[in-house]
């Protein structure tokens, strides 16, 4: 059976959740203290870290918790693996001003007068944040998710605590995590590219699931219409990693049914057709054309393990230079279906 | 007196008229030990029963497309339609109630094994947006809890392999002037108590000396009533099976264990729940039993993507032939969880936790994430 693992980033993703929202798995700490999760990736923009920019800097942490009796916010970034030292100097920023937050104050419930901002990170590889540390001194307290010893524990890896004295006795002991399901965020940004046929394989379902609820004589709407009104956690995805997901789905559906224009975008409705007033996958079974996918979808990953460096992040900076993607060019030159060494018309 | 079809009607009054008659001419006809004696003997039932048979439907009945055999025809009202059947040249009529428009039930005295077959076809069909409704084991116990139980099957296929359960097949049949302590009994006794699962339950509705119906309710929400003299006690105990048990618990799971991520341009908020198959004992064959759930036919009807995590956990993209809906689905050896985006169907919830009762574990309890039980098995 196929294997596309989830990244670290994932999995501390569902933890960040599940310590803010009432579940069976793992103690929702933070939301038994006051803090309830509010939101994910909330978007601060602070346009006086750098007046020139445009648009505005704007840090997004991975997980907002806070409470509006205490006007007390929390904010939880996961470091899956990679690090983003100027996403550090941007959180301090913010705790520094935490008057910016006054942009984001209706999703946090609170206001910006006596405000009490903490910034924590959540990680799983404490080897990878020490040496980070080392280079560049965090200044956040650091939470160690040990998925062997199933437990979270506060570190006093940066020597930071937290300024909160509800968020330091929330983290006090360790906290037992015998199961961490995956289903509340099946997946993050930190996924691609290095789970591409991940992705593909949900698009799939999407497009499918769409085409099923459509009226008798309607047609599908564009594909990334389809991706995220069906699928909304799909706008986790940055707007290029979504673009070339977009197109990779549009290069197999053309395979798998010639479009002749070159022109334009993937004609989605030539992948169906209707008979009788019902929905019919252009000469396949929908058994066959979810096997045809599934191959579909492997070997691309394939081909993108084969080809490209595609974990590029998971290389430590401090001890390697970053290096341009050699391949990048030629990736853009050929089509990446080509090299299916699958004839999928012959499987009819 | 009496008649082996339904005639044509044009009203709800003639309907529930119709309906108490053919109660009454099934219970004149009815010679109980002869019937008993044709089971006991391995042959079919000779019995007639009024069929109250309930479908779950996402659409208005216009946009269902039938097959060449099978016709609606309008009556003086809105909501009860007249389901026209031809099979080998003979006609016969069927009423469709359509009052709850997403529950709707169609009453029938033709054979048994006949309406079924018409009724799988119309629901069976890919993309057909109907389904049945599904009753697992331990809804079928609650509803029949207040009653006297005449007659009981219990029907346990351990299609995985279970090994904490130490039968391959289990099928029971019993008819008794009360069973209640029998089925007591089975469900305590260690061996049989572990594959007993329900497939059907038959009790006596009576509410005074006179008035007394025989109902039996079965895994796929059908109600067989095979004696008695009330129509008004079969709407009563239909309405309480239908929409005082079932459609609350899948309105529930559509309203409060559904996930919704609401985003924007400055974050993505969680709102909802996930739900949670919870089994007493572990699937030995985790790989096994994903690629049979992912078939596409029945009795699941689920396609999808498994993604293996590692050997005990799996993350599956699944998309429901029902309706084209679709979920995630992760699988541990003893739990399922589920992340139901907000509207996708329910009813896809319950069929397979019926289905995990029926060919898992008869003792699976379906949950919310935040730990509330939903139907206590």
């Amino acid at each position: 059976m196929q294997s596309f693992p989830p990244s670290e980033h994932t999995k501390l993703m569902n933890l960040s959740v599940l310590l803010g929202k009432q579940n069976k798995y793992v103690t929702p700490v933070l939301l038994e203290q006051g803090y309830p999760l509010r939101e994910l990736g909330l978007r601060i923009p602070i346009p006086a870290y750098d007046p020139d920019a445009v648009p505005p800097p704007a840090p997004t942490p991975d997980a907002g918790y806070s409470s509006s009796e205490k006007n007390a916010v929390l904010f939880l970034e996961a470091k899956g693996g990679g690090s983003d030292d100027d996403q550090a100097e941007k959180f301090r920023f913010v705790q520094q001003h935490p008057e910016t937050l006054i942009a984001t104050s209706n999703k946090l419930r609170i206001n910006e007068i006596n405000l009490i901002l903490d910034f924590g990170i959540l990680c799983t590889d404490i080897q990878k944040i020490t040496e980070d540390h080392a280079r560049n001194p965090l200044p956040f307290p650091v939470l160690h998710y040990d998925e062997a010893g199933k437990q979270l524990t506060a570190t006093n890896l940066t020597g930071a605590t937290f300024v909160n004295p509800d968020v330091t006795s929330t983290f006090a002991f360790p906290i037992g995590i015998p199961r961490l399901p995956l289903v509340y965020i099946p997946f993050s940004s930190y996924d691609y590219p290095g789970n591409a046929a991940y992705f593909i394989q949900k698009m799939m379902i999407m497009i499918q699931s769409r085409s099923g609820k459509l009226e008798r004589y309607e047609r599908l709407p564009p594909l990334d219409e389809i991706i995220t009104q069906e699928y909304p956690l799909f706008t986790m995805l940055g707007k290029r990693e979504f673009h070339d997901l977009l197109v990779t789905m549009e290069k197999i559906l053309t395979r798998l049914f010639p479009d002749d224009s070159t022109d334009s975008s993937y004609n989605i409705n030539k992948y169906r057709e209707l008979r009788k007033g019902k929905i019919y996958l252009r000469r396949r079974s929908l058994k066959k054309f979810f096997e045809i996918f599934t191959d579909a979808a492997r070997d691309y990953q394939n081909y993108r393990g084969g080809t490209r460096q595609a974990s590029l992040f998971q290389f430590d900076a401090a001890t390697r230079p970053p290096q341009p993607d050699i391949y990048a060019p030629i990736d853009e030159f050929f089509d990446p279906t080509r090299f299916f060494d699958h004839v999928y018309d012959e499987d009819e | 007196m009496g008649y082996d079809a339904l005639p044509k009607i044009s009203k709800r009054q003639e309907m529930y008229g119709e309906l108490e008659k053919a109660i009454c001419n099934i219970s004149q006809q009815d010679d109980e030990e002869v019937e008993e004696e044709r089971i006991a003997e391995g042959k079919p039932s000779q019995k007639k029963y009024l069929k109250a048979l309930p479908i779950e439907s996402n659409v208005p009945l216009e946009k269902i497309l039938t097959e060449k055999n099978i016709e609606f025809l309008p009556t003086s009202e809105k909501n009860l339609k007249l389901l026209k059947l031809t099979r080998d040249k003979i006609t016969s009529y069927s009423y469709l109630d359509m009052l709850d428009k997403r529950f709707w039930v169609l009453y029938s005295l033709d054979k048994g094994e006949e309406i079924k077959r018409d009724i799988k076809k119309l629901i069976q069909q890919n993309n057909s947006h109907l389904d049945y409704t599904w009753f697992s084991s331990s809804s079928l116990q609650k509803i029949s809890s207040g009653y006297s139980k005449t007659r009981f099957s219990m029907k346990f296929f351990n299609r995985f392999h279970n090994e904490s359960i130490p039968m391959t097949k289990l099928s029971i049949q019993l008819s008794a002037e009360n069973a209640t302590d029998i089925i007591g009994n089975l469900l305590d006794n260690p061996y049989i108590g572990k594959g007993a699962c329900f497939s059907n339950i038959e009790v006596l509705l009576s509410y005074n000396h006179r008035d007394f119906v025989k109902t039996r309710l079965s895994t796929d929400g059908s109600i067989n009533i095979s004696r008695g003299n009330s129509i008004d006690h079969v709407l009563e105990f239909q309405q309480q099976v239908i929409q005082g048990h079932y459609k609350p618990i899948v309105e529930k799971i559509e309203q409060d264990y559904s996930t919704e991520y609401l985003t924007n341009n400055d974050g993505i908020e969680i709102k909802g729940d996930i739900l949670s198959i919870k089994l007493t004992s572990k699937l030995e064959n985790l790989e096994f039993f994903i690629n049979s759930l992912l078939k596409g036919t029945n009795p699941f009807r689920l396609l999808g993507f498994p993604n293996k995590i590692d050997d005990e956990h799996y993350l599956v993209d699944v998309l429901d032939l029902h309706n084209f809906g679709h979920f995630d689905l992760e699988i541990f050896p003893d739990e399922l969880l589920i992340n139901l985006p907000k509207g996708t169907c329910g009813n896809s919830v319950v069929r397979l936790f019926t289905l995990c009762q029926e060919n898992i574990d008869p003792k699976a309890k379906l949950m919310g994430g935040a730990g509330n039980a939903i139907i206590p098995a």
